[in-house]
């Protein structure tokens, strides 16, 4: 009885942590609007859940329930990841651990409870998202019978499962000291497009059929299993035949959808005993966490960080950084960049020599790889930058200096634009030699990250976002979308970066300053 | 905070009062970290609200809580709030140089700040304070977390620095100032109550102070009925310093008043009068 009351306050204290905040309520704000944009009306011009040809089923409850389910396996377990990680994080640096330790609590309750408080908050986004879900098939009217069963029925079996994977995934990336931070959160991105993409990789193999049978245990996401279904189910009424493949973001269509029925899914018992053992997988890696939890925070204390290997001196970086430290400004900027090499780890030199590496001796498809992974090596410095004084609680010291709100700024930019340059500057190089608009359309783009980084950072007064929306940039370019075109049409590329600068810096100047007052 | 009115010249002023009590508001509005919602700060005859960067040139702030980079060491980390202070080159180094010397930290300068005790950490905060040498220095329950050496130590560190400087101490532990405020300031529940010469108070406090010897078992009752400063416990009994208008005690004697008793004395009679 003691040991449920322990586990309920730790679970209630976390929830009003967390729902006492305004990022909270902005996110269900935006659950909302994007649960209503899911189910456009049929003159809209585009679809969301649809097959191949652009069809989708009628907004009855089940599908509904199915498109909402869809969208909570994918795109809720994405961004409900760095929505809910940071409260282990915010326990062990508030020293709010040291309180609890000294308590009966067991490791693995309090875990748990951390774990259900991340499944709280989902299935209170998810609440929301059917409730909106259910108003929309009302206000559409395509097909105004309610089942509530039918409706919440994909959402229990594929959605939760795979949200708990990922509320355990963001417990253990709590625990591991490295990946904590910046790190944890491009890990994690990875890591989610592993889980996603290669079960689905399966539904384009010639023996997709089978494989898409046997997919109950190796689809934590559970999007094969809907695609399996959708495909069992609709290609009759489509009369053609249909890959297994759906598309679940945004689709343009320039004519009114082919509208299927979908009265409910029929659920195979593999495909439920496939959906609790992800569920117990969640589980049993929550309680696997236990016994590293002390070990873990002990390393989160500022002694055993400033014992790590980040901050070793730099004398040959330092000989060379001396002489730019001129002036007012220039002094300022090095100190700067003092700051930010100084807590670069061994492994963080290594990665950017290789990448340097590539640029240099590699083929020029290489170099157009590695050019992107370099922007992205120093993202720690960019949103979570900007935020520095605030987490390191120096900035009662550097916010009574004299002239120094914008002056800051400007250095923090500019080091950010150095950074990213510096790294990316072997392939700068090679493009300069050999297709200069290209060379343009990278620094272009050099800037524009820089600036957005410390824009979105100072906004949201958090880094994930900016990591997330980055992170998910650099994927979506090396799968070969324009974002970072250096190749097709560098000029546009350049074009448009030079335009992203003038918004994110009015989105600096608006939110620097009030960053800087609190 | 409301009703607040100083004037303030070159001295140690200590700022006392009780757990909040606006004391750390009041710092923050003078080290320009907050605004106040009415009224006006002037600085030599300028108001920092408008124009914060005519107070900052001259200010050195210690905030009673502050981080540090724990990958740096002392002089690093000091290098840097240098170059954001506006210091470039030679005169940084010096001015680096002179503040580590002057907080004694000379030797453990190129040590991680991470393996600083707290006492080394809040001296590095005293450096960083002094770096651009300050007309006006404010330090925000400086010794909150110090070991009684370090605190000692503080104090004649803080009393050296004093000079033709402003500095203002804010404090709840009236020992802090004792040997070092030429002012006073106190308050409570967000208003000045007192301002003015520790002797002043302490003549305030004149004939308020008590002290007898009493059974352990009566300290108790004492206790729910006077306001008792200090209690030593002895082989006789307990040795108490009370507070009072009248004499708690036939054998009650009067004893000339502490700073801490005047405080007791000044915050007892305003909640009596509240």
């Amino acid at each position: 009885m003691a040991a449920m009351q322990r586990f309920l306050a730790i679970l209630v204290a976390d929830l009003r942590e967390r729902t006492r905040s305004v990022r909270f309520w902005v996110v269900l704000g935006i659950v909302i609007a994007a649960t209503w944009a899911c189910f456009p009306s049929v003159d809209a011009g585009y679809v969301t859940v649809s097959l191949s040809g652009g069809e989708r089923g009628k907004y009855s409850s089940a599908w509904v329930g199915l498109a909402l389910a869809l969208q909570f396996c994918t795109f809720l377990s994405l961004g409900g990841f760095y929505l809910v990680r940071g409260t282990l994080v915010r326990d062990i640096e508030t020293r709010v651990w040291q309180l609890l330790v000294a308590t009966p609590m067991t490791r693995g309750g309090y875990l748990l409870a951390k774990w259900l408080s991340h499944m709280t908050v989902f299935g209170v986004i998810m609440a929301v998202g059917l409730l909106v879900g259910l108003v929309a098939q009302m206000t559409r009217a395509e097909d105004t019978a309610i089942n509530l069963f039918e409706l919440i029925k994909p959402v229990l079996l594929l959605s939760i499962p795979s949200l708990a994977i990922t509320a355990m995934l963001a417990v253990w990336f709590d625990l591991l000291p490295w990946l904590r931070r910046t790190a944890g959160n491009v890990l994690f991105f990875i890591l989610w497009v592993v889980m996603i993409s290669v079960p689905a990789s399966q539904l384009n193999a010639p023996t997709a059929a089978k494989d898409a049978e046997h997919a109950w245990v190796g689809d934590p996401s559970g999007v094969v299993v809907m695609a399996r279904e959708l495909h069992r189910s609709l290609q009759p009424q489509t009369s053609k035949p249909q890959a297994y493949g759906f598309s679940g973001g945004v689709r343009m269509i320039k004519k009114a959808p082919v509208l299927l029925e979908w009265k409910s899914w029929q659920v195979r018992p593999m495909d439920a005993l496939g959906r609790l053992l992800w569920l117990a997988v969640a589980l049993a890696g929550v309680l696997l966490a236990a016994p590293w939890l002390d070990r873990a925070a002990a390393r989160g204390t500022a002694a055993a960080r400033a014992g790590s290997g980040a901050g070793r001196r730099l004398v040959l970086l330092d000989r060379l950084l001396t002489p730019f430290a001129r002036g007012l400004f220039g002094t300022l900027v090095i100190a700067e960049l003092r700051l930010v090499l100084r807590q670069r780890t061994n492994a963080w030199w290594l990665i950017a020599l290789v990448l340097c590496g590539v640029q240099v001796f590699g083929t020029q498809a290489a170099m157009l790889v590695a050019l992107p992974l370099a922007w992205l090596l120093p993202l720690d410095v960019l949103a979570r930058g900007v935020l520095r004084d605030r987490d390191s609680g120096t900035e009662a010291l550097i916010f009574t200096a004299p002239g120094i709100t914008w002056r800051l700024l400007a250095a923090r930019a500019v080091v950010a634009i150095v950074l990213a340059v510096a790294l990316a500057f072997p392939g700068l190089l090679r493009l300069i030699a050999t297709h200069p608009w290209a060379a343009l359309a990278a620094l272009a783009i050099t800037a524009s990250i820089s600036l957005w980084g410390l824009a979105l950072g100072a906004l949201c007064r958090n880094p994930r976002p900016f990591e997330l929306i980055f992170v998910a940039a650099v994927y979506s370019g090396l799968q070969g979308a324009a974002i970072f075109d250096l190749s097709r049409d560098p000029i546009t590329t350049a074009a448009w970066h030079a335009l992203a600068l003038l918004p994110a810096l009015l989105v600096l100047v608006w939110a620097w300053p009030r960053l800087a007052r609190r | 905070m409301s009703d607040l009115s100083l004037q303030l010249g070159p001295g140690i002023l200590g700022l006392l009062g009780p757990n909040g009590a606006g004391k750390s508001t009041l710092m923050r509005i003078l080290a320009t970290l907050a605004r106040p919602s009415a009224g006006q700060v002037t600085w030599n005859g300028v108001d920092i609200v408008k124009e914060p960067d005519a107070l900052r040139v001259a200010l050195g702030y210690l905030p009673q809580d502050f981080g540090v980079y724990a990958a740096l060491s002392a002089r690093e980390f000091l290098a840097f709030l240098a170059a954001v202070k506006g210091f470039t080159g030679a005169d940084a180094k010096a001015r680096i140089e002179s503040c580590l010397s002057l907080v004694g930290l000379s030797d453990a300068a190129d040590r991680r700040l991470g393996d600083f005790s707290g006492g080394m950490r809040q001296r590095v905060g005293i450096a960083q304070a002094l770096l651009n040498d300050p007309t006006l220095l404010i330090v925000d329950e400086p010794t909150v977390g110090l070991d009684p050496e370090e605190r000692m130590r503080f104090r004649h560190m803080l009393t050296e620095l004093a000079g033709q400087r402003l500095v203002i101490l804010s404090t709840h532990i009236v020992s802090d100032i004792e040997a070092s405020a030429t002012a006073i300031a106190v308050m409570s529940a967000g208003r000045l109550r007192f301002h003015g010469a520790p002797e002043k108070l302490l003549a305030m406090a004149e004939g308020q102070a008590w002290e007898w010897t009493l059974p352990a078992e009566q300290l108790t009752d004492v206790r729910s009925k006077f306001s008792v400063c200090a209690s030593l416990r002895r082989p006789d009994g307990v040795r108490v310093r009370v507070i009072s208008a009248d004499r708690p005690h036939p054998e009650a004697q009067a004893v000339s008043p502490t700073l801490e008793d005047a405080y007791t004395w000044l915050l007892g009679a305003d909640a009596v009068a509240h």
